[in-house]
């Protein structure tokens, strides 16, 4: 036990004197957390709309003043053409156009029916879709309400389709995404240093001093892993400080249950790194099998674009991805308020993951050069 | 009594044999000079003597316990310098000094003795607290072998320890070594300067993975009627047949 602390105490030693690393763990996942949320902003309140009321009638200004006070909506009024507006879209100055035609109310009364011309921005397809959908609750709520007025007695066929986003009802995307940063930054650094570390041994040359020691296997690589471990769980600790400091952003579920899921989660991906390690006989070699796969993982972990989406094959890939498993508790806790039996399932397969990378670091340390 | 025993011991790497069957013994307390030329198997039945590799055949036994199955014992009491250099560079003198003493088991007031000792010995006293790495070449070899034997093994492993190293830090380097070696501590070392051959108490000339001239200087210059071991080197690696690496 006594030579562990040794070790450890080396360990870290070269950790905080080399001159980037501390950098490298504490100003980079600040910064990344500062910047790639916005970035990855799938933001959908403040859509711009602009509306065109030909009708100017009691009714379709009824209209108007309901989207104008929905919170989905910035609108803005004007009476020029609908070319004109099309040319705000193209400039960015508005995302969606509502021309109510000339008609629309006695249409309404006489005929039971309208037309309203929804034109909208789709480029960015997430605001556009989400944009339509809330115009489109809009104006079959305010045609029930217009028939249930008008009409009292007769009962119009009205199929009406409420969409109720649950957990993050104005899917705020920082919710969403912030929780999954902060994974994916523990990750990265613990990762990395895990990576880097038994690699730089062996190109200093110490290895060799080290495999003559009379420490066992299972002990060097436990050193080597603690201390990235307990960095790990600092950076985990800073990430979710800047969480609820910048982004107002506090676990519903217990902060307990993140530690524990990040305990376990970190130890399997720490262990990954020294298996890179372990098998790489340069620090360039290493750093770049790493970048292969954190790329692979990060894109496939759900963090950015939905696992539902993906094809069935692409989904399969995503189960051997530990970081999709983490991702998963997070925005679980975090959103849902997620308790241990919620995510017991992703507990025991993070478990699994732990179990078998651990093993094969060790395994996978050779002692015998040549 | 002899600390290292081996034979008929080889190592093969597929249809490449390093080592061939080679046999010999090392006393207690004796500088046993391992020669060769580059390639001709020294690293390879070294490490095998250290317990870094497994041996495809043969016996060997070192510091009395077994090469297959006792490593762990072996790592215990032996120590090992090898010719890259390997103390921490970003910790200072000092640190690893406590380091590698306590990694070897060094209790804290025996650490702390050992390394008043070793600042004495190498007149490093003043530097106790500067990075490895802004020693001099010459120092950093010295304070290598100082922790090298940090411990007090039964037998030290030096494989070309003064590789790099000016003559005059040589011949400091070799006084620590028979400092060592009165001590009792088998001294088992692999060099090629040849001048150095001659400090040794017995030496073995390796050509092609097979010991091909075992004895003390004097008796292996008088064998090949050299007047140094320069010339019974050269007489002998001339019958190499495998290219040197």
């Amino acid at each position: 036990m006594r030579r562990f602390l040794y070790l450890i105490e080396k360990e870290f030693k070269h950790i905080f004197r080399d001159k980037f690393m501390p950098k490298l763990i504490f100003v980079i996942p600040i910064i990344q957390l500062l910047i790639l949320p916005w970035a990855a902003d799938f933001e959908v309140k403040n859509i711009n709309i602009e509306i065109l009321d030909r009708d100017m009638s009691s009714l379709s200004r009824r209209l108007c003043l309901k989207i104008s006070a929905s919170e989905y909506f910035t609108a803005t009024f004007s009476s020029g053409s609908y070319e004109d507006s099309l040319w705000k879209i193209e400039r960015g100055q508005t995302d969606m156009i509502l021309e109510i035609p000339h008609g629309f109310e006695s249409d309404l009364i006489k005929h039971k029916g309208s037309q309203v011309l929804l034109g909208v921005n789709a480029i960015n397809g997430l605001k556009g879709g989400m944009g339509t959908s809330y115009a489109n609750d809009i104006i079959s709520d305010f045609c029930s309400e217009m028939a249930l007025r008008n009409f009292p007695d007769s009962k119009p066929f009205n199929v009406e389709v409420l969409a109720d986003y649950r957990f993050n009802p104005y899917l705020n995307s920082k919710a969403f995404i912030v929780p999954a940063i902060v994974v994916f930054l523990f990750s990265l650094i613990g990762g990395i240093l895990a990576a880097l570390n038994i690699v730089g041994e062996k190109e200093l040359g110490t290895m060799e001093q080290m495999n003559v020691a009379p420490i066992s296997k299972t002990m060097f690589i436990a050193s080597k892993l603690l201390p990235v471990w307990i960095l790990g769980m600092l950076i985990l600790t800073i990430g979710m400080a800047i969480a609820y400091l910048v982004y107002g952003l506090l676990p519903k579920g217990s902060f307990l249950i993140v530690y524990v899921f990040a305990a376990v989660y970190l130890t399997a991906f720490t262990a990954f790194g020294l298996i890179i390690s372990n098998i790489s006989s340069s620090a360039q070699q290493a750093i770049l099998t790493f970048l292969f796969f954190i790329l692979i993982f990060l894109l496939m972990s759900g963090i950015f674009t939905p696992i539902d989406s993906m094809p069935h094959w692409a989904q399969n890939i995503t189960i051997c991805n530990p970081i999709r498993y983490m991702v998963e508790v997070m925005r679980s806790i975090y959103l849902k308020g997620g308790t241990f039996e919620d995510l017991q399932s992703q507990f025991y397969i993070i478990c699994v993951f732990t179990l078998l990378l651990n093993i094969y670091a060790v395994v996978s340390f050779k002692r015998n050069v040549n | 009594m002899m600390t290292i025993e081996a034979e008929n011991l080889t190592k093969r790497f597929g249809d490449f044999i390093a080592v061939d069957s080679i046999s010999f013994g090392v006393e207690r307390g004796e500088i046993f000079g391992f020669l060769g030329a580059n390639g001709a198997g020294k690293s390879t039945a070294m490490r095998m003597l250290c317990g870094l590799l497994t041996p495809t055949s043969g016996r060997a036994k070192v510091a009395g316990f077994d090469v297959y199955t006792q490593s762990e014992q072996i790592k215990r009491n032996i120590g090992y310098m090898s010719q890259k250099f390997s103390l921490y560079g970003d910790l200072t003198v000092g640190e690893n000094i406590k380091f590698w003493g306590g990694l070897y088991g060094l209790s804290y007031s025996e650490i702390r003795a050992r390394k008043s000792e070793i600042m004495d010995v190498l007149g490093m006293g003043s530097l106790e607290n500067s990075f490895v790495n802004s020693l001099p070449l010459g120092w950093k070899q010295k304070l290598s072998f100082s922790i090298s034997i940090i411990h007090n093994p039964q037998i030290v492993f030096l494989d070309e320890p003064t590789g790099g190293v000016d003559p005059l830090v040589r011949r400091k380097f070799w006084e620590m070594i028979f400092d060592a070696s009165r001590r009792g501590i088998t001294v088992f070392v692999t060099t090629h300067y040849l001048d150095e051959a001659e400090y040794c108490d017995r030496v073995s000339v390796m050509v092609d993975g097979k010991i091909r001239a075992m004895g003390s200087p004097s008796e292996l210059k008088r064998k090949f009627s050299q007047e140094k071991m320069e010339g019974v080197f050269k007489v002998l690696a001339r019958t190499a047949k495998r290219k040197s690496d």
